[in-house]
């Protein structure tokens, strides 16, 4: 594969476009994370249709800056295609960025059973055998053809145990690329996050890739949950993957992209400066300049023939029982009976859903919070995650919540509120305004939950138009 | 700061008031400086990540005293 080398990456998500702006003059690439820039509204866009974002998209390109495509909700590592309706969306997000290559995880985030997807609320592990890899090949073969775009999968978290009989990291990893002809995202803070949670080590994983297939590599920093490294992308890389990404990449033949991957609240909750940012980016480019000094031919050829899969489940029966895994918290049957790594996964999608409803419907939990307590918010959340599954889009997990508490919290105006803050969701995902009713004046209710203020209700009967919101580009 | 776009005049309570709303007022809560994200830009896909979700934990930074105001804790 003929690709340019583009230099030094920095992750592209809503929330970073000033800080991109403020360092730009580090970096030679933004990398777009696709569906974050994404919205769903089944009453605006119909049941089949995304909405792309072209303004926040047109932000990445402003910056003058390569832009890459890194897809995030459209997993290509399960049993079944993923979520078919992304398809349009990223060729609508392909066209306005003209990224070089693009990527997506080798992944799942669904379970398909009788009554149609099962969302699990994050991305997980695909179990690795020899038919995973024909199937995900397959896929990935598929996607090439169809979109015209070279492709390369991201090397995933896993904070499961390996199972006897499956493929090591490496070994599954190096199939696909090999069988697949494609490129690799060698995400080295993924699989040292792997590698610290007692998977395979970076260094034997790095030994059975080919190595001329890995286009890129993502840096991250992380923290500690229960003994277990998370690749939370909290902070600046530890200096062990830096050391890794140090020893590594000067063997990398046809490396085109370094990228740092951060979280957008993470750089302030963390006062990460932009000194600080700058002096890692800097790191990254002094180790991009030894890319391939060190390549030694091609990669090792994995090894899959000597691993079968028998006594192992197929990748269906894998994803539902994983799924039912997680979900339940209850006793769990074989393979996964013992694992701790099914709690640390329910830890983080119970934070991942709460946070969605904090960051999507602010005043209307802050309003709960002030209503019921923390302990009584939080205790409101599992019961609704019993009646709604996960919904990869905030806006949709964010409907489905109102409508629960909507029917099961006695509270007034909170109806009111809930309505409130999803027409102020459709205008700005539609650009119409929408019209919502108040029985009490609005001002001093929304004003004392946006600032802190204490709560005033004056009864009133108000029609409100929820005007769509200025572009932050316009207002700044 | 909530700022209505049309002034509505404190009405008798069983007439009609109509108000306009930017959308942002329900969007603007963000404590941050250099990060600011709009409302569509808290509707899509969680970004990649396989760790911690920090948004829980910053919204619950902040007090309630007894009252049931609201103080603001660290950065809000």
């Amino acid at each position: 594969m003929n690709l340019p080398d583009l230099g030094i990456g920095f992750v592209h998500l809503p929330g970073l476009e000033n800080l991109t702006a403020a360092i730009s003059r580090s970096l030679d690439v933004v990398e777009v994370e696709a569906q974050t820039f994404w919205s769903h509204d089944p009453a605006s866009d119909g049941a089949e249709g995304f909405r792309v974002n072209r303004a926040g998209l047109e932000r990445a390109s402003a910056t003058g800056l390569a832009t890459l495509v890194h897809s995030v909700g459209y997993p290509i590592g399960g049993s079944r295609d993923a979520d078919p309706r992304h398809r349009a969306a990223l060729r609508e997000t392909f066209a306005l960025l003209k990224p070089l290559w693009w990527s997506e995880h080798a992944s799942f985030l669904a379970a398909y059973g009788e009554a149609g997807p099962r969302h699990v609320g994050f991305l997980m592990p695909p179990v690795q055998t020899k038919a995973s890899v024909a199937t995900i090949a397959d896929r990935i073969r598929r996607l090439q053809d169809d979109f015209g775009l070279p492709f390369a999968f991201e090397t995933g978290v896993s904070y499961l145990r390996p199972l006897e009989g499956e493929l090591s990291d490496g070994d599954f990893w190096g199939a696909i690329a090999e069988s697949a002809d494609c490129g690799i995202l060698l995400d080295i803070h993924n699989v040292w996050t792997n590698q610290v949670n007692g998977r395979q080590p970076l260094a034997a994983v790095a030994d059975l890739l080919p190595l001329e297939r890995i286009w890129e590599v993502h840096v991250a920093g992380g923290q500690w949950h229960k003994d277990y490294w998370l690749d939370s992308h909290s902070g600046l890389p530890p200096d062990e993957v830096l050391r890794a990404a140090a020893a590594l990449v000067p063997r990398l033949p046809a490396l085109h992209a370094i990228t740092l991957e951060i979280i957008a609240e993470q750089i302030e909750a963390r006062e990460i400066s932009e000194g600080q940012l700058e002096a890692c980016l800097a790191a990254l480019r002094a180790i991009w300049e030894t890319r391939g000094t060190a390549a030694a031919g091609t990669g090792i050829a994995p090894g899959v023939t000597g691993t079968d899969d028998a006594g192992l489940p197929s990748m269906e029966a894998w994803e539902l029982l994983l799924e039912v895994a997680v979900a339940s918290g209850e006793a769990v049957r074989a393979p996964f009976a013992g694992d701790p790594g099914l709690e640390i996964y329910r830890d983080l999608i119970a934070a991942a859903r709460r946070g969605t409803l904090v960051d999507a419907l602010p005043l209307s939990t802050r309003y709960l919070y002030r209503a019921l307590g923390e302990d009584g918010l939080k205790a409101l959340l599992p019961a609704f995650w019993r009646e709604a599954r996960p919904e990869p889009f905030m806006s949709d997990e964010a409907r489905n919540f109102a409508a629960f508490a909507r029917a099961k919290v006695a509270l007034p105006h909170l109806g009111e509120l809930l309505d409130f803050e999803l027409a102020a969701h459709r205008a700005a995902m539609s650009g119409q305004a929408q019209r919502v009713g108040f029985t009490c004046d609005p001002q001093p209710l929304l004003t004392a939950l946006a600032s802190g203020g204490a709560l005033r209700i004056e009864p009133a009967t108000v029609e409100v138009e929820v005007t769509p919101p200025a572009r932050l580009d316009a207002a700044a | 700061m909530l700022e209505p776009t049309k002034a509505a005049a404190r009405q008798a309570q069983n007439r009609v008031v109509r108000v306009s709303i930017p959308a942002d007022v329900a969007g603007n809560l963000d404590r941050f400086q250099r990060v600011q994200k709009d409302i569509l830009g808290k509707l899509g896909c969680l970004a990649c990540c396989s760790g911690w979700d920090i948004r829980w934990d910053l919204f619950t930074d902040f007090q309630v005293d007894k009252n049931l105001g609201v103080k603001a804790g660290p950065g809000f």
